[in-house]
């Protein structure tokens, strides 16, 4: 009689075989993981010494921001101290009173003192999505756009202007870098909001006229909103003309 | 019986051990890192941009600071108040532009060309506003002091407009040739302007720009009335 040598395969070698396998491979992709999680960490712990760097940078940076906020608000006290010894000194004589008069619109025109009026706050925007098809530069808002709207307004009496926040000067550049625009050197991206003091409604109308602004930048797919307003504030310019 | 629960009892434990392992390994994939990706390079030109603005406002306030002072000496009797005021207005009237200027610079001379032959146009050989506008503003980027285009000068509110086929500045027409004369650096400005294309982009239109240094240039003061009907200064009462 010979020996079989055969095993019964039963059940439960089935099932231990499966699950085994999948232990096993479980066992192995958790050790390659954990492997990786250990360089990830290891490469982190490198930049641990960046981060702080970082850390200090944004430390400065705040100081900076608020020491700016400090000397911003000396700034405004002197103004305003000039400002009241003119007007003392006007009413000692009508030429006197005649020069202070000068002095501040010469000061509203240069930009240097924060000014306040009626107005409109234009608002352009890049178009929300895109035709795969189209070029992205025919959908997104270029500095031309911005200088264009900023001359309609002038063209139509506006007595002063600013965009994003940054006073419109006499020696103010607008540049597009990508799709940030730098205004007076800082930058800032879309939705851009040029804010103009002057007659609301004839601001209003000089944008809307037909083939006007609007229409045109609304051909090329910009969004452009023109919202009226009775008091605009302009922040004043820092620096020198 | 026995053998049945051996084999029960290392499924079970074999199953525990399973999902242990992906309870384990699901926690650990599902960690979001989250880190801030601003980069170090930005953080540092900001802080820059941060320290010129406090130097401006640093100069600003001791401009004040003296102005003031004048002001309470001439308050006091010790100098006229007219003088004062006038030496203030004239500092004020040359910044923005009411002002003649003199100084070193260079004029910009923008002239259609020649028709060689029977050459067909490319483009249309017009300047529009917008390309006055470029170039003014391309000068202000880098520095320039005064700008005049044709005798006009540009200031804050200026406006460089088409109507019909003509360009208005400061709302008096102005017609080819074009002259800009500008204060500033010749030797940054120039180059500033050929780096942009300007040569490039005006010879697409068939017209010639040519730059003429000036070691003396007079630029011509704006020669309109200021008036603010709707401008008012920000006031300490009135904030």
């Amino acid at each position: 009689m010979k020996k079989s040598i055969a095993i019964k395969v039963t059940r439960i070698h089935l099932l231990l075989t499966v699950v085994l396998l999948c232990a096993g491979y479980l066992l192995a992709y958790s050790y390659n993981y954990t492997k990786e999680l250990a360089l990830e960490q290891e490469e982190s712990s490198k930049s641990v010494a960046h981060w702080e760097a970082e850390d200090q940078l944004r430390e400065k940076l705040i100081d900076a921001q608020k020491e700016n906020v400090q000397l911003e608000e000396r700034l405004r006290e002197l103004q305003f101290q000039v400002s009241e010894k003119e007007e003392e000194m006007s009413q000692m004589e009508s030429k006197l009173a005649e020069i202070y008069s000068e002095l501040e619109s010469y000061r509203l025109l240069a930009g240097l003192i924060e000014a306040k009026g009626p107005g409109v706050i234009v608002t352009l925007d890049d178009q929300d999505y895109a035709d795969e098809a189209l070029d992205p530069n025919d959908y997104i808002v270029h500095e031309q756009d911005v200088r264009g709207v900023v001359n309609e307004l002038f063209a139509a009496g506006a007595e002063g202007v600013s965009i994003n926040g940054q006073r419109f000067v006499q020696t103010t550049a607008i540049r597009c870098v990508g799709p940030t625009i730098i205004v007076n050197g800082i930058k800032s991206s879309a939705p851009f909001q040029i804010a103009a003091v002057g007659d609301p409604d004839v601001l209003y109308q000089a944008l809307h006229l037909p083939g006007g602004y609007v229409e045109l930048l609304q051909s090329w797919g910009i969004t452009v909103t023109v919202e009226k307003q009775d008091e605009i504030i302009l922040p004043a310019y820092v620096g020198e003309l | 019986m026995t053998r049945d629960l051996k084999v029960v009892l290392t499924f079970t434990f074999v199953c525990f051990i399973l999902g242990l392992m992906v309870a384990v390994q699901y926690a650990s994939t599902s960690l979001p890192e989250e880190r801030e990706t601003r980069g170090l390079n930005d953080l540092r030109l900001e802080l820059k941009k941060e320290r010129e603005r406090s130097q401006a406002l640093l100069e600003e306030i001791a401009k004040y600071n003296q102005l003031l002072q004048q002001y309470e000496r001439s308050l006091a009797q010790d100098q006229d108040p007219l003088e004062v005021m006038e030496k203030e207005r004239l500092r004020l009237r040359e910044m923005i532009g009411l002002e003649e200027v003199q100084g070193k610079g260079f004029i910009i001379r923008i002239e259609q060309r020649e028709l060689e032959g029977k050459e067909a146009y490319e483009f249309d050989p017009v300047i529009y506003d917008e390309d006055l506008r470029l170039i003014v503003n391309e000068l202000n980027a880098y520095g320039a002091e005064a700008i005049a285009i044709n005798g006009q000068r540009i200031i804050a509110t200026s406006a460089i407009r088409n109507v019909q086929d003509r360009i208005l500045i400061n709302t008096i027409p102005v017609s080819p040739p074009y002259e800009i004369k500008v204060i500033g650096d010749p030797s940054t400005l120039i180059p500033a302007l050929k780096l942009a294309g300007l040569e490039e982009y005006f010879d697409m239109v068939s017209h010639h720009v040519t730059f003429e240094e000036k070691a003396l240039l007079t630029v011509p003061a704006y020669s309109q009335s200021i008036e603010f009907q709707f401008l008012k200064p920000v006031k300490e009462d009135n904030r």
